[in-house]
């Protein structure tokens, strides 16, 4: 899949994989791989510094923690992040109710 | 020995970033980590080490096309932190010298001139109105973090606003004990008090100018940054 055509959703793709539970930053993008079956094709660089605006944002909360016996930076969907997410969800279902019926062809 | 990939992409980004020391630090390490991580995961498909680093590199993209995205990031953290030490400072600078004229009002025994105490009056008035255009610039930089756009600019006007309210405070500062006259200004100079009142101004004014300063070199348009 198109690396620009998921740009402008990654925010929210950010979004509903922490809602899973606190992840790391290679934790975020194996999950952002495993939820699109491996279609995802995100350059990984761009994951770290979106995250780091996310949580500018207020939307996830960033620390370092220990994960496996090594130190590293985790982040936890914030209260308004879930409250975020959740207006994109429903954004995203009326939007693509919208062009998908639009595209689905004439009945 | 050679700088294998991964090497190559953090000392790339530490080259390029620009900002406070520890958050640059901070960005970096979490960049190594997660290809350390991609690459042990490539490495458990039976890939080669050297092959599993190579493939993590490819993944990650363009290091210098990061480097710009966790810039933005490093010039709104720094434009964040000015807006704070302006909201606190400013107000707190006019706070410490009323308490000082609270204590010790006229050093010698005289009352300000109408003229002065209007001098006294704008100065005031200017902190807090720095320390409001301060709060702004945070809200502005938290909007933009929401809305995606970029931080150049803002944190560029908090070291406008760092630098033009000391320059307006410090010019009327000066300006009130010029008219003050030499004789106040020495009465009021004269107590240890007022000293350290004045050294703690001076020293908190230094702060706000190397902020600025900061600001406005981190909010230079990115072609600028790297030309310099």
């Amino acid at each position: 899949m198109n690396a620009d055509a998921i740009r402008g959703h990654l925010d929210g793709m950010l979004l509903a994989v922490l809602e899973e539970g606190p992840l790391h930053g290679y934790g975020i993008i194996e999950a952002l791989h495993r939820r699109s079956g491996g279609t995802l094709d995100l350059p990984t660089g761009t994951v770290y510094p979106a995250l780091r605006r996310l949580e500018r944002a207020g939307w996830i909360d960033g620390s370092w923690s220990t994960v496996g016996g090594r130190k590293r930076r985790t982040y936890t969907l914030s209260r308004s992040g879930r409250g975020e997410l959740a207006r994109r969800r429903s954004e995203w279902i009326r939007f693509s109710g919208v062009v998908g019926s639009v595209l689905g062809g004439a009945t | 020995m050679t700088a294998g990939p991964v090497d190559t992409v953090t000392d790339t980004l530490a080259r390029s970033l620009r900002g406070p020391h520890r958050a640059r630090r901070e960005m970096v390490r979490e960049v190594r980590d997660g290809l350390g991580d991609a690459t042990e995961a490539y490495q458990a498909t039976g890939l080669s080490p050297a092959e599993a680093e190579r493939r993590a590199v490819a993944d990650f993209g363009d290091p210098q096309q990061v480097a710009g995205e966790l810039q933005a990031e490093l010039t709104a953290r720094y434009g964040r932190r000015t807006a704070a030490l302006m909201a606190v400072a400013f107000p707190g600078l006019v706070l410490l010298w009323d308490l000082l004229w609270a204590l010790d009002p006229t050093p010698d025994g005289r009352a300000l001139e109408p003229h002065a105490a209007l001098l006294a009056r704008a100065v005031d008035l200017l902190s807090l109105a720095a320390a409001g255009g301060s709060l702004v610039v945070a809200a502005t930089l938290w909007l933009g973090a929401r809305r995606g756009s970029r931080p150049e600019l803002v944190t560029r006007g908090a070291g406008l606003l760092a630098f033009g309210t000391l320059a307006a405070v410090g010019g009327t500062s000066v300006l009130l004990n010029v008219l003050s006259g030499a004789d106040r200004a020495d009465a009021t100079y004269d107590s240890p008090l007022a000293v350290v009142v004045a050294a703690t101004t001076g020293c908190v004014a230094c702060w706000l100018a190397v902020s600025g300063h900061r600001c406005l070199r981190l909010g230079r348009p990115r072609d600028r940054q790297r030309t310099s």
